[in-house]
């Protein structure tokens, strides 16, 4: 096992349980400044993938403006009473629906890496999915269980840790994987192929996309322009 | 740099995971709107970790990838902004952000 891997899987579990942490977080402001953090690990694992220009604009783009503007929305609305509410699924229901998706993962990456066979792994995978239905319909659901604050962070970090001890162990066993890594050109991840693609090839969906910015801003505004202006320029206009 | 790409996969499917999760269980909508922020990154993140699998063999494309998530960022900012839009603007309707609330279209 080599550094970059011990490295890349050592962000994946932080980044992971700080996107627990957003998704659980009774106060939204926690949630954002976790999402701060899960933004800044997947940024930090672009790095790991050399993909250098863009790991700088997830910086600025994710953690510099939209994570400013939830932030300053959260700010405006004040974080207060109107959050939280235990969570709506329920905590049974969370965990059945997380340990089938580590079992579908788990079965998947065992077929794909030969140690059972395909056949074998995708029909385990469709018993996993057949039988989560009823396991879902017969656990109490989020009105019946008076879930203990914190419990479902706890569940969620326990399918997570598992998940991740288990592929650490596969890890350690398995040189190499499905889709090694080998050396790759000088510039790659640099800006200059980029842009080059974006303003050849890619310029028209380029275009398009300073358009769709363009009509998002115009849409925003309209959207929260005051009513009372609105109704002024109606009368005017009368 | 050597070793497998995998992890990177995993921490994909394991963020794109939690965000249909936060989706589904939280009521607050600037809640929902993040954990969105969550699963196209876990998108990326997969864009990404592939582009590098395919960075030796097929450089060309490798960087297409590249451009397909700096797409992805453009319209999660889009996205973002009209979301942020609607949820101030239903927040002066009805002082309040839970996405329960309002069902004056529910037939």
């Amino acid at each position: 096992m080599s550094a970059f891997m011990l490295l890349s899987t050592a962000i994946a579990a932080l980044t992971l349980c700080s996107a627990v942490m957003v998704i659980t977080s009774r106060v939204p402001i926690h949630a954002a400044c976790f999402l701060i953090l899960t933004l800044v690990g997947v940024a930090a694992e672009y790095v790991m993938l050399e993909a250098h220009t863009l790991a700088v604009l997830q910086i600025l783009v994710y953690a510099g403006a939209i994570v400013v503007l939830i932030v300053f929305v959260l700010m405006l609305m004040g974080s207060g009473p109107n959050d939280e509410e235990p969570v709506g699924l329920g905590v049974h229901r969370a965990v059945i629906l997380g340990g089938l998706v580590v079992a579908m993962v788990s079965m998947g990456y065992a077929g794909v890496h030969g140690w059972i066979t395909r056949p074998f792994s995708v029909a385990l995978q469709v018993l996993a999915l057949v039988g989560s239905v009823p396991a879902l319909l017969l656990v109490p659901g989020p009105e019946e269980e008076k879930a203990r604050k914190g419990s479902f962070r706890i569940s969620v970090g326990a399918v997570l840790a598992v998940g991740l001890l288990v592929f650490l162990g596969q890890a350690l066993r398995v040189e190499g994987g499905a889709a090694a890594a080998s050396a790759a050109a000088d510039d790659y991840g640099t800006l200059a192929p980029l842009g080059e693609l974006l303003l050849g090839p890619y310029v028209f969906s380029f275009e398009i996309i300073s358009l769709l910015l363009m009509v998002a801003i115009v849409g925003a505004v309209a959207l929260l322009r005051r009513r009372e202006e609105a109704s002024r320029e109606e009368e005017v206009k009368e | 740099m050597t070793g497998s790409l995998d992890i990177f996969l995993f921490l994909s499917i394991g963020l794109f995971s939690l965000g249909a999760l936060g989706v589904l269980m939280r009521r607050n909508a600037l809640l929902v709107l993040m954990a969105i922020e969550l699963m196209l990154n876990a998108v990326n993140l997969a864009f990404v970790s592939f582009a590098r699998s395919w960075a030796s063999a097929d450089p060309g494309n490798a960087d297409a990838a590249q451009v397909f998530v700096l797409m992805i960022m453009g319209v999660a900012a889009a996205e973002a902004a009209i979301g942020i839009a609607i949820v101030v603007s239903i927040f002066r309707a009805r002082a309040s952000v839970s996405v329960d609330e309002p069902g004056e279209l529910h037939g």
